[in-house]
């Protein structure tokens, strides 16, 4: 019949008007389909009608030739997680972004670890909710989703999910930059010799960037076997050089760091050497100390730059940068280059040279008139960001203990989430932080209760009277924040503290943004261990 | 069914938008409910809302219905979306006793189910009824005559001026003509003419051989139209259906004639589409007994919300009247006896997308109109083809996969198969086709 249809076609696309309708070349049914009495553009109407009747039962699908079938994906028969875990995943789904999070990681862990897939019918939404938690928490993701979960995540989300690679030390030589950073934490937590030599073998061809990159992994990784390994390395290309570019230059700091974190006797007692050539004692200033002749240890830094404490040595010896590029804050060079030197060397061995205790040495050098400057008109100590640096790179807990009791500084916030708990909630209790969701979050959060009881408590009345003083209002994202580390125990005082307020809108507020997500985080915690322990 | 529960991804489908099913979400935690609990036919609870007193929300777990006290319009409200997750979530035992308030309404829909006996009329009041029955048939259907002549004019004058006239037409051309066909009350008609001014005229392959199918059909049902007081009672139906005529559920459910089916019944899929401010929802019916389909169309408008009880995926226990017609297929739900937990099912698939095809050209050798047909069908793969989603079978016949199939359900797919071949149920609709589900080891899992 196609040829019909393409006899046809002219005269429909053109009208009965123009051509008319070829009779002769029409089979001998269709022209008895049709009556005599009819106008042709009836005529043509009938026909198509009766040639479309006839396609329409006639149709067949074509056929395609070389299609590529895709690849068949098979899972191995695993045990799928049990409906109780799948409902407490449907409630953490359901819960706001902060909580989730943390509770779809503690869920996405206990499930990778107890080897069972998750059924099919959740993968999607997983996969989706899951596409902003942490790269180690999307890979044990794509562990527990079996072969075609693997293959659906790449086909939806490769930008999220596409990275998934077992990354293991033959793809060394072709893997990009980021793979390589992954493979070199990954390796060097487990073999640091064999990280030496990948690291060896990369150096030559890597550009500064990349050893920069590199090193940080380092840097975050550091083992006692890297030694060998930067030893060699700042020997071959940095030590006592002077270093213009200033890629490079941060290289060599964060070599000479890294050496002195791992103790070389060189470099300490280069430090120790030319520092102790400025030490000075003084009378100590509490009367115990001078009834018992206990001197104190300070230092005098030169005003000006002497043959120790110039660009060129400082450059050369350390890759510290020739010149102070922070004058607001340091009057003199000398202090800007002791301010840097602090931020590399291990606060132990700062203790040692000063001979002195850590809080006597954090004191010393925030409280010294010598290490105060004015800035519009307040008195500044200059030397906080050395101090909380080296504290944030070698994670001293004298250090950060220190730090946490003596120095009264909005910069040491940021120390928060390495202190211990006993300090994090002194501190937070001292500076009245009960509100600052972002200290409050900068804390790990595990499925343990975080916060003391005492703590949760104390919050809840210091929030109470902030709240009655109108200059708070909890809202839903803090309610969150607080039910990840919340005390169970406290909950009675959490639930007497609504009662609190007369008026009705405050207490809906309360209840709902602080009372009820509190409550709910509890829940799932406590669904998420009893988990654990029956997976 | 005393362990009846839905899952989240059902309960989701059937929220009536993703806010609400957020929203109910939010709220099935006990803590939010005054009181909740379920007996074997309902489950209840009372919740705070804005007002003084506790919404009251009931849901019947037999032939799944919704009720609750608040203003909301959605339908199934959140608050019975909450009850419903509530109830999946925890291990609620259906064996408390219904209050008041819940006994009432079930008993009353209980009651209502049940056909009522006919009033008794005289048989004057009876001859009067039909009298005026006939009267108002008659007057459509000579106002349907006046369409229909007039609509074969403008068909003819279409042939006379020719087809590549049709895409420099403005659109008052085909909405003039629709609208007549509407005050012709011939709405059906209307929809052919609407259907050729909604064809994309810019590709220039295809818009012609589309243009010619329509107007094929529209002429078809034309010619039919003159002679429908010849045709069969059925055949005079279906046609009356294609022109317009509305059919009625009440009516149906109270014809002792109609056809009816009791089965378990396997809800496929569903699908949904705005229509002018009309939300119809399709749903797909399997039944495993009798191996019959069925078509369930449920309609919401902005002043009436979609009332829907099926959910794809599930299984019923339930007798569906089928409206009359010459290939019955649009069908209610007349009885439901129970929902049936997950179990093993049994289905019978055609053996390949050929079978399919052959099964359809068959459809409409008896129904020129017939369009969107069910199928469950053997040795499918769905595959991409220049990009665009395909299913394939073993004989390498292909056919495109339905646009409102998205990106999102083609992976479930693959989630299910891993790329394998498979048994899948799909509506055929206008040679493309609309994956519902897929039949593997006995279970039904609905896309």
């Amino acid at each position: 019949m196609s040829s019909t249809n393409n006899i046809l076609k002219e005269v429909l696309l053109i009208g009965t008007d123009r051509k008319p309708i070829p009779w002769d070349s029409l089979p001998e049914s269709l022209r008895q389909k049709t009556q005599a009495d009819q106008s042709d553009a009836n005529h043509l109407l009938q026909v198509i009608t009766y040639l479309t009747r006839y396609d329409n039962y006639n149709t067949t699908l074509p056929i395609q030739s070389n299609i590529n079938l895709p690849e068949i994906i098979t899972d191995e028969a695993e045990h799928e997680v049990n409906p109780q875990a799948l409902s407490i995943l449907g409630e953490i789904l359901s819960q706001e972004y902060l909580l989730k999070n943390q509770l779809l990681t503690e869920w996405i862990d206990i499930v990778a670890q107890s080897d069972q897939t998750v059924p099919y019918e959740k993968i999607l939404k997983l996969l989706d909710h899951a596409m902003n938690l942490n790269m180690a928490t999307r890979e044990k993701l794509l562990s527990i989703i079996g072969n075609k979960g693997r293959y659906v995540a790449q086909l939806m989300h490769a930008d999220k999910y596409g990275g998934h690679k077992e990354l293991d030390i033959s793809q060394w030589d072709i893997a990009n930059l980021d793979d390589r950073k992954k493979l070199l934490a990954q390796i060097n937590k487990e073999k640091p010799v064999q990280a030496n030599q990948l690291l060896q073998s990369a150096w030559p061809q890597s550009s500064i960037r990349e050893k920069l990159s590199l090193l940080q992994v380092l840097s975050d990784n550091l083992q006692e076997e890297n030694n060998i390994w930067l030893e060699e390395i700042l020997e071959q290309e940095y030590k006592e050089r002077h270093i213009k570019q200033s890629t490079a230059r941060q290289c060599k700091l964060l070599i000479i760091a890294m050496l002195l974190r791992l103790n070389d006797p060189y470099l300490q007692n280069l430090i120790r050497s030319n520092l102790q050539a400025y030490l000075t004692k003084t009378q100590s200033a509490g009367l115990m100390k001078r009834m018992v002749g206990i001197k104190s240890t300070g230092i005098n830094l030169p005003n000006d730059a002497d043959t120790f404490w110039n660009g060129e040595s400082m450059n050369s010896l350390f890759g510290i940068a020739d010149k102070n590029n922070n004058i607001k804050l340091f009057d003199y060079d000398p202090q800007f280059w002791f301010a840097e030197l602090i931020k590399i060397t291990p606060w132990k061995l700062l203790c040692e040279i000063f001979e002195s205790k850590s809080d006597d040495l954090v004191k010393y050098l925030i409280k010294d008139k010598s290490f105060i400057t004015k800035i519009a008109n307040e008195e500044t100590p200059i030397l906080i960001d050395a101090i909380v640096s080296n504290a944030h790179a070698t994670k001293n807990s004298e250090l950060i203990s220190s730090i946490a009791s003596l120095i009264d500084h909005p910069k040491c916030h940021e120390l928060c989430a390495l202190m211990n708990q006993s300090e994090f909630e002194k501190y937070v209790s001292r500076h009245k932080l009960f509100t600052q969701i972002d200290i409050l979050a900068s804390r790990a959060p595990s499925l343990e209760h975080n916060w003391s009881v005492h703590f949760s408590k104390n919050m809840i009345s210091e929030l109470l009277k902030i709240c009655k003083s109108g200059k708070f209002r909890p809202h839903p994202k803090f309610g969150h924040t607080t039910a990840r580390y919340f005390h169970p125990k406290a909950i009675d005082h959490l639930m007497s503290a609504a009662s609190n307020f007369q008026n009705e809108h405050w207490y809906s507020t309360w209840k709902n943004n602080l009372v009820d997500p509190i409550i709910i985080g509890m829940r799932l915690k406590d669904a998420l261990n009893q988990m654990k322990e029956n997976i | 069914m005393n362990n009846w529960k839905l899952t989240p991804e059902q309960i989701e489908d059937l929220a009536p938008k993703a806010t609400a099913y957020a929203a109910g979400k939010k709220l099935s935690n006990t803590l939010k409910w005054e009181s909740y609990a379920k007996s074997p036919r309902a489950l209840w609870g009372l919740i705070k809302g804005s007002g003084k007193k506790p919404y009251a929300t009931q849901i019947d777990i037999q032939e799944l219905a919704f009720k609750c006290s608040c203003p909301s319009r959605q339908f199934p409200c959140k608050h019975a979306l909450a009850l419903l997750i509530l109830n999946s979530n925890e291990d609620l035992t259906p064996d408390s006793e219904e209050p008041e308030w819940v006994s009432e309404w079930i008993d009353k829909r209980r009651n209502k189910a049940k056909p009522k006996p006919a009033k008794d009329k005289t048989a004057e009041e009876i001859e009067k009824s039909e009298a005026g029955k006939q009267k108002r048939q008659d007057e459509r259907k000579a106002l349907v005559d006046d369409g229909v002549k007039e609509l074969e004019r403008w068909l003819e004058d279409m042939m006379r001026a020719g087809l590549l006239e049709l895409p420099g037409k403005p659109q008052s051309y085909y909405s003039d003509m629709a609208a007549r066909m509407v005050d012709a009350k011939a709405n059906g008609l209307a929809g052919w003419v609407k259907a050729l001014a909604k064809l994309d005229y810019t590709h220039i392959d295809t818009w012609h051989t589309q243009a010619v199918q329509i107007i094929g059909k529209l002429n078809l049902l034309i010619q039919s139209w003159k002679n429908v007081d010849q045709l069969s009672e059925d055949w005079q139906i279906t046609l009356k259906n294609l022109m317009g005529w509305s059919q009625s559920s009440k009516e149906l459910m109270q014809d002792k004639d109609a056809r009816c089916i009791k089965d378990q019944w396997i809800i496929l899929g569903q699908e949904k589409e705005v229509i002018e401010d009309i939300t119809v929802l399709r749903s797909w019916l399997y039944g495993q007994k009798h191996q019959q389909r069925a078509l369930i169309l449920n309609f919401g408008t902005r002043h009436s919300p979609l009332e829907n009880s099926l959910i794809a995926g599930t299984v019923m226990e339930a007798e569906l009247a089928y409206f009359p017609s010459i290939t019955p297929q649009r069908a209610i739900v007349k009885m439901v006896k129970e929902q049936l937990a997950n179990q093993d099912l049994n289905m019978e698939p055609l053996s390949d997308l050929t079978a399919m095809q052959d099964a359809y050209n068959e459809l409409c050798k008896t129904n020129p109109w017939y369009n969107n047909s069910v199928h469950i069908v053997n040795n499918c793969q769905l595959i991409t083809i220049e990009e665009k989603w395909h299913l394939i079978d073993q004989k390498q016949q292909t056919i495109p996969v339905h646009s409102s199939f998205g990106k999102e359900q083609c992976m479930q797919w693959v989630l299910l198969t891993g790329n394998a071949v498979t048994a899948a149920s799909m509506v055929l609709k206008n040679g493309t086709v609309l994956p519902l589900g897929i039949y593997k080891q006995g279970k039904y899992f609905s896309i």
